[in-house]
């Protein structure tokens, strides 16, 4: 990604460095945080769209899900040689926070490309775009979430103080989902090419990243791929929670600053480019 | 009050063509080590030094000839653009269309899409729910309205976007060439709409090559040329130095 900066950043001569730009870019994010009225109903809209036609409407969001889950178990809990009803409520809880964490990056990257059509001709803060495609993702992440309470009853694993953990650490991964928006979604308006190698990455990442597998099952000279990936680390924040379990506490400390240098880089960025951001378009 | 304010705004239109576009093409330019003006891309000049001031009761018509950077100034007036030099001040709630029906969701009702344009122009949920009776009404759709856009004809799409657009009453609007609709028998009734609608705004700026439509709406006018103001002042003065202008190319041309 660091390639993709250097190479957007133009000669300073067409954009003087005014000092308000930052001042600008956190008006237009706070500007459009009270946009709520719009982006929450785009957001409904955008759901409901999805599965126009359908009589199950977005209840398909759930039910895919929930085939997914049963058939993953059943062929990974023989291949790891794991009992099934050890395997499907881990891997069910994992592979429903996964997509949270894979559509806040995919959705993050097109958000503006999503959103044209209103840029073009309206002077709503650009932020607003994001905070729409933020309520659409936990829409539908919500529509997932309610498997995990029926999984929990099915194998009989009780909830505990624990589980509220999930909370915070829900709230952290939307907090760098909306960091990813603010610089890939620039970064990919103005060049195409970005959101395809975004959703491969995403894809490699799904693979490399713990969300079918555990600790268990590889090899002790792979933990780097746990304890090294950022992915990992939220997964795991918001998987063991769900689970009943709290996460270690290293992995708060991680995510918190992640989050942090997050905000300090993606903030000034979209600064940067903001007002640039209706030409890409 | 509505009030806009430019000051000394110029604003380079940087034309990002589908190769400049990818990071291919900046990739090569670079290992090429081939310069070409801002890694591939073309900046146009579309305006130079534009300083204006408009208050409550001014409409302004914007004439210039295609590509003296009408449309750029309309969308810099909009807030669209944040032009990168100079100084934009612009207080009160607004509203620009160009296209009725931007955004529309084909697979949606033409009820739902009426709901979502209304909030999209800022009204809170229940408002616009408030008006969409009135809104319906207005489009004599009937029946259709509880069905999905994509069963339209052209003329029933504009009809509903016509009515959804103008539902809201912005302090300042802005427009690329007069918003109109449909057929003869509900083109005067759109002509009444629009009239009410354009008459509550505060401020109006209106762009349009139809001289007699902006001598119906407007009390001002602005002459752009090669992206600079030529003339500002009164309409009549601003036609008629458009006029002027354009009557000596056309005899340059003969």
């Amino acid at each position: 990604m660091k390639s993709g900066v250097s190479s957007v950043s133009e000669p300073g001569s067409d954009v003087a460095p005014e000092p308000t730009v930052l001042e600008r870019a956190i008006n237009d994010i706070g500007q459009g945080a009270l946009q709520w009225r719009i982006w929450s109903v785009l957001a409904m809209f955008d759901m409901r769209a999805r599965y126009r036609r359908s009589k199950l409407g977005q209840f398909w969001v759930t039910i895919s899900m929930a085939v997914t889950i049963c058939a993953l178990a059943l062929v990974y809990s023989a291949i790891f040689k794991v009992a099934v009803s050890e395997y499907l409520p881990w891997v069910a809880v994992s592979f429903i926070v996964w997509g949270l964490i894979a559509s806040l990056i995919n959705d993050g990257a097109t958000v503006f490309i999503d959103s044209e059509n209103y840029m073009r001709s309206s002077s709503l803060p650009k932020s607003m775009y994001i905070f729409r495609m933020l309520a659409r993702v936990t829409l539908t992440f919500a529509h997932n979430l309610v498997l995990v309470p029926i999984v929990l009853l099915i194998f009989l694993i009780p909830p505990t103080w624990a589980s509220l953990l999930f909370l915070p650490a829900f709230l952290l991964a939307v907090i760098n989902g909306f960091s990813i928006a603010l610089v890939l979604g620039t970064l990919c308006a103005r060049y195409r090419d970005l959101p395809p190698v975004v959703s491969s990455i995403v894809q490699v990442a799904f693979f490399v990243s713990p969300v079918m597998w555990g600790r268990a099952q590889l090899g002790a000279d792979h933990h780097v791929l746990i304890d090294w990936n950022p992915f990992a680390v939220f997964l795991e924040l918001m998987r063991e929670p769900l689970l009943g379990n709290a996460p270690e506490g290293q992995k708060w400390w991680v995510a918190l600053g992640i989050t942090i240098v997050g905000l300090l880089f993606s903030i000034p960025f979209f600064a940067r480019f903001r007002a640039r951001i209706a030409y890409y378009i | 009050m509505a009030l806009i304010e430019l000051e000394n705004v110029s604003l380079s239109y940087p034309i990002y063509d589908a190769q400049a576009r990818s990071i291919k093409q900046s990739l090569l330019s670079k290992v090429g080590g081939r310069v070409t003006d801002h890694q591939g891309r073309i900046d146009v000049e579309a305006l130079h030094d534009i300083s204006l001031s408009l208050r409550t009761g001014d409409r302004l018509a914007i004439v210039g000839h295609n590509g003296a950077g009408k449309t750029t100034l309309l969308k810099v007036l909009a807030g669209i653009f944040e032009p990168p030099q100079g100084r934009v001040v612009i207080e009160g709630t607004m509203s620009s269309l160009t296209d009725v029906t931007m955004g529309m969701d084909l697979d949606a009702t033409g009820q739902e899409n009426i709901l979502m344009r209304c909030v999209f122009l800022g009204m809170t949920y229940d408002e616009a729910k408030k008006n969409l009776p009135e809104i319906s009404d207005f489009t004599e759709l009937g029946e259709y309205l509880s069905l999905p856009i994509r069963t339209y004809s052209t003329g029933m799409l504009v009809r509903l976007g016509f009515a959804a657009s103008t539902a809201t009453r912005p302090e300042i609007l802005v427009m690329d060439e007069l918003i109109g609709a449909g057929d003869m028998a509900f083109a005067a009734k759109a002509q009444a709409r629009i009239n009410d609608y354009v008459s509550s705004a505060d401020i109006m700026v209106l762009a349009s090559h139809n001289n007699g439509i902006l001598r119906q709406f407007c009390n001002k006018g602005l002459l752009l040329e090669s992206g600079r103001i030529r003339e500002f002042g009164p309409l009549e003065e601003v036609l008629a130095e458009y006029e002027r202008v354009s009557g000596k190319e056309l005899e340059a041309l003969q």
